[in-house]
């Protein structure tokens, strides 16, 4: 019987195995992966070109693959840390420094020759260079992207009398009436209509980012955020000309109100920024090109949606220095491809005459070779349809070219920046002033950028040492688990049966050692070192650990969250659930309907489950917000408009996930409605109770209290017991409800920055797994901690058939 | 007596209303998420999250079934190969320990707490 089991179980895989080496061996031509962000439509073009590639190289087929950009860097870098990364690889300025700097990129200036009259000199020169490093072309550019591109609409500047903008556009601090239409702030003010309230009906301008105003107000003035871009020593957050720049924005949002701010837009206007404009409800959108593909489709001539509108440049600072930040794009071909060749004549098809081609007629990208940017087919003349000629100034994307200042291309510079995004979500709001917000950033970053500088001289991890310790450990476990039990004399039956038991044990202690206790003990000595999976690791001693509790404001930040969210949503959890099991132990008709409906959302995925509770606790037209308001919005359901509006200190609706102060109380609540699995637990255990006490209670005359103080309570403790265990556990390493509603970010202002999310941020968004093995060290010895505090309870916890 | 028959009816009452009015609560973000797959998204944008759909559509299920870059087919597989392969896992793991652990001499070894 063993053996038939042993086959059985060993037969499918090696069927797998065999049918995926017969794959290999059919086919002989060369398959080239191809991975890329774009979206659908773009992406339908892609695989278009994608065949047309085929065709011109007989023998090469072409796999398309699209990965969302939010997680496309990670996704790639795993790829390439576990050897099946893509052939073909698009990345961009900002992030293929992290690839190239570790090896995972092909410099491309040695596979020109594989393509015929190939001229890197027909590329814009900024994207090329921005693609470089240390001299070598590492992505083959295929669009440039400036983002100081202004949208405006043509009827709100005729209504304002207010002559279309001419690129003379200068911005200063303070509106300059004198200059009249010369002066962007002047626009600002004149373009937006407010209420008599002062609340804005029409604003002047939105951003797709607030990146589009803010880097032109800080470029513009000759300030950039660190001073080597390519290896930066010093960061320059406290630059008076960035603070000042800040303050100006920071201004415009939260007083004049010119222009909605990031959490405006998100909760009180209730739109994206391109939505407002093609509304109407902004004249003017500050985004790249690639966003006017979206608005001629709603902003068509002949619906009633229609206006005329154009582009503009962002202004030029007053003395007339003009710059703003861009994006841009290639392909990259990476280091472990088999087919160089192929792959580069891929990526030169694609980001090269075809591609950029097909891209530019259907208006996705500006192509990244200028004589194409000029060409017909990217700029609309008398011929181009009436739906994609608009904006008829296409022209003007040209001419910013020799302007843009790309962001820093450092590797280690998207991690930096972290810091300061993370504060400027509280400066946009008000919260705090420019000043101290970027002087709290600088001093994180900077403190940060010297670690990653002593870092790089840090010794190389001994792995002989760190397999000696490993297997030290796992001998002095098993010699921990064994050695007491060898005192005892087994008789040869006791022996014999121990045997038989290990066997039936064997594949879960197989499956123990394999993916629990190997991995631990791995995670163990890799907190100690600092590795980034594709490097080698570097031992780092007991720096991970100094760091988390002396350098890292964000570790106590987020292990002081998450203990909120536990000694909120546990007890109150637990207390719901016995309070539904004990409702649901009611025998009435239909229970098990009830039973279903409640315990329905424990089975709901939660990733599922979280994008259903952002429109649940939005501020606008949420499920929450329009039963305690009302659909007028001025209802105050059992007075909890006002005391919500006494803990956010505004009069306006609860803005639940975005106010620093609601968003993780608006986590506790979400966790009640998935209480399901503790209920049912409960519910389990409040059956098990015989009868026959309830019984001899009621023959005694206690009262329904006294029969659940005296019988249920006491009976039920061993359930309680565990589900607070489970419950205390599971809360400490909560991650997905955060991950996706707060979309990775754990804001507003790492408000709901929980533990796990700290943890996912240093392990792949900047990929140190050192320091975020240390970090699930700390996780564990805390809950081991809570775990053991627990289990002091245990001696109250009453077990049937135990003497006491 | 007649008494408490009367209070007890009234306690299964209040149950009852608790039951039926906690149910809906629970239930509510499913129908949420029902009730935005049948809209567009223009619906969704511009009417309120408890409205019905006035234009019911079912674009969204198509999309996702037909969708050249989404391989739903191929999504369900995968979620389809670890559930499966999970579920057998554990069975076959748990009851094998199960056994071992009850049956063989182990029992007198393990604590009785759990």
């Amino acid at each position: 019987v063993k053996g038939r089991l042993i086959r059985q179980s060993l037969a499918p895989p090696a069927l797998a195995a065999a049918l995926l080496t017969l794959s290999a061996f059919a086919s002989a031509e060369i398959t080239l992966r191809f991975t890329c962000w774009d979206g659908d439509e773009a992406q339908a073009i892609l695989r278009h070109e994608a065949r047309a590639f085929e065709r011109a190289h007989p023998g090469v087929k072409v796999q398309v693959e699209a990965v969302f950009y939010n997680d496309y860097f990670t996704k790639l870098l795993a790829q390439y840390a576990a050897g099946v990364a893509p052939d073909v690889a698009m990345l961009d300025p900002g992030n293929f420094q992290k690839f190239a700097t570790r090896g995972a990129l092909t410099p491309l200036n040695d596979l020109f020759r594989y393509v015929p009259g190939f001229d890197i000199g027909e590329y814009y020169e900024p994207i090329v260079e921005a693609h470089s490093w240390q001299g070598k072309l590492y992505v083959l550019p295929r669009d440039i992207a400036p983002m100081g591109l202004v949208y405006y609409n043509k009827k709100a500047f005729d209504e304002a009398g207010i002559p279309y903008p001419d690129g003379s556009w200068t911005w200063d601090f303070q509106v300059r009436p004198e200059l009249r239409e010369k002066d962007f702030l002047w626009v600002l003010q004149k373009l937006t209509k407010k209420d008599s309230r002062g609340k804005p009906i029409r604003y002047a301008l939105t951003t797709w980012d607030p990146m589009g105003v803010i880097d032109v107000f800080v470029y513009s003035q000759g300030a950039r955020y660190v001073d080597d871009p390519e290896s930066p020593t010093r960061i320059q957050f406290t630059d008076p000309r960035i603070v000042r720049a800040h303050e100006l924005l920071a201004h415009i949002y939260t007083k004049e109100k010119w222009i909605p701010s990031p959490s405006d837009l998100g909760s009180i206007v209730q739109s994206t920024a391109d939505q407002l404009f093609s509304s109407q409800r902004s004249a003017m959108y500050v985004c790249g090109i690639w966003d006017a593909v979206k608005i001629n489709r709603i902003v068509k001539p002949g619906t009633r949606h229609y206006f005329e509108w154009d582009i503009a440049m962002m202004p030029a600072f007053r003395d007339g220095t003009r710059a703003g930040p861009t994006g841009g794009s290639g392909y990259a071909v990476m280091s472990s491809t088999k087919h160089p060749k192929e792959a580069f004549q891929l990526a030169a098809w694609m980001a090269g005459k075809p591609g950029m081609l097909a891209m530019a007629r259907a208006g996705f990208a500006q192509p990244a070779i200028r004589s194409l940017a000029l060409s017909r087919e990217w700029l609309p003349d008398a011929n181009t349809p009436p739906e994609s000629r608009n904006p008829q100034n296409r022209i003007i994307t040209d001419k910013w070219v020799p302007f843009v200042v790309f962001a820093p291309n450092a590797s280690s510079y998207p991690e930096l920046y972290q810091f300061l995004q993370a504060k400027r979500d509280s400066i946009w709001n008000g919260q705090l002033t420019a000043k101290d917000g970027l002087a709290q950033a600088q001093e994180l970053a900077q403190n940060r950028l010297n670690d990653i500088r002593k870092e790089e001289r840090l010794p190389k991890l001994n792995w002989l040492g760190a397999g000696l310790f490993m297997l030290g450990l796992v001998a002095a476990l098993v010699a921990w688990i064994y050695l007491p039990e060898r005192r005892r004399k087994l008789l040869p039956k006791e022996r014999y049966e121990n045997r038989i038991g290990y066997l039936f044990l064997s594949p879960w202690i197989l499956g123990m050692v394999l993916f629990t206790l190997g991995p631990m003990l791995i995670c163990l000595v890799m907190s100690f070192t600092d590795w980034d999976t594709i490097q080698d690791a570097r031992w780092r001693g007991l720096g991970n650990y100094s760091e988390a509790f002396g350098k890292d404001p964000r570790f106590w930040k987020s292990l002081l969250v998450t203990g909120a969210y536990t000694l909120f949503s546990v007890p109150l959890g637990i207390v719901i659930a016995l309070a539904l099991a004990l409702l649901l132990n009611v025998k009435v008709r239909g229970i098990a309907l009830f039973r279903t409906c409640f315990y329905l959302p424990a089975l709901a995925s939660t990733v599922a489950a979280s994008l259903v509770m952002r429109k649940v606790f939005q501020q606008d037209g949420g499920l929450l917000n329009s039963a305690i308001y009302g659909p007028s919005g001025e209802g105050n359901l059992l007075g909890m408009g006002t005391m919500l509006s006494g803990v956010t200190g505004s009069p306006d609706m609860a803005n639940w996930l975005g106010h620093e102060s609601l968003a993780l109380p608006s986590f506790v609540l979400m966790s009640f409605w998935a209480v399901g699995a503790s209920m049912v637990i409960l519910l389990a255990g409040l059956q098990g109770i015989p009868n026959v006490y309830y019984e001899a209670a009621l023959l005694d005359g206690a009262g329904p209290w006294q029969r659940f103080k005296a019988v249920t309570f006491p009976l039920l403790t061993p359930a309680l017991f565990f589900v607070l265990i489970t419950s205390v556990i599971g809360s400490f390493q909560v991650f997905t409800q955060v991950f996706v509603i707060t979309l990775g970010g754990g804001g507003p202002n790492d408000s709901t920055r929980v533990f796990m999310l700290h943890l996912y941020d240093n392990a792949f968004k900047n990929l140190r797994m050192g320091y975020a093995s240390a970090l699930a060290w700390v996780l564990f010895v805390v809950i081991l901690v809570f775990t053991l505090l627990q289990f002091q309870l245990n001696k109250k916890v009453y077990y049937e058939g135990e003497a006491n | 007596l007649r008494r408490a028959v009367w209070f007890d009816r009234l306690l299964k009452l209040l149950a009852l209303a608790l039951l039926v009015s906690g149910a809906a609560l629970f239930v509510v973000p499913f129908y949420t998420a029902l009730n935005l797959s049948l809209k567009s998204e223009a619906e969704i944008k511009t009417t309120s999250t408890w409205a019905l759909p006035e234009q019911p559509t079912v674009q969204n299920y198509q999309e996702l079934l037909s969708s050249p870059n989404v391989s739903f087919l191929g999504f369900f597989w995968n979620t389809a190969i670890i559930s499966v392969l999970a579920t057998l896992g554990v069975l076959l793991s748990s009851s094998l320990v199960a056994y071992a652990l009850r049956v063989c001499g182990f029992a007198a070894e393990t604590s009785s707490s759990w």
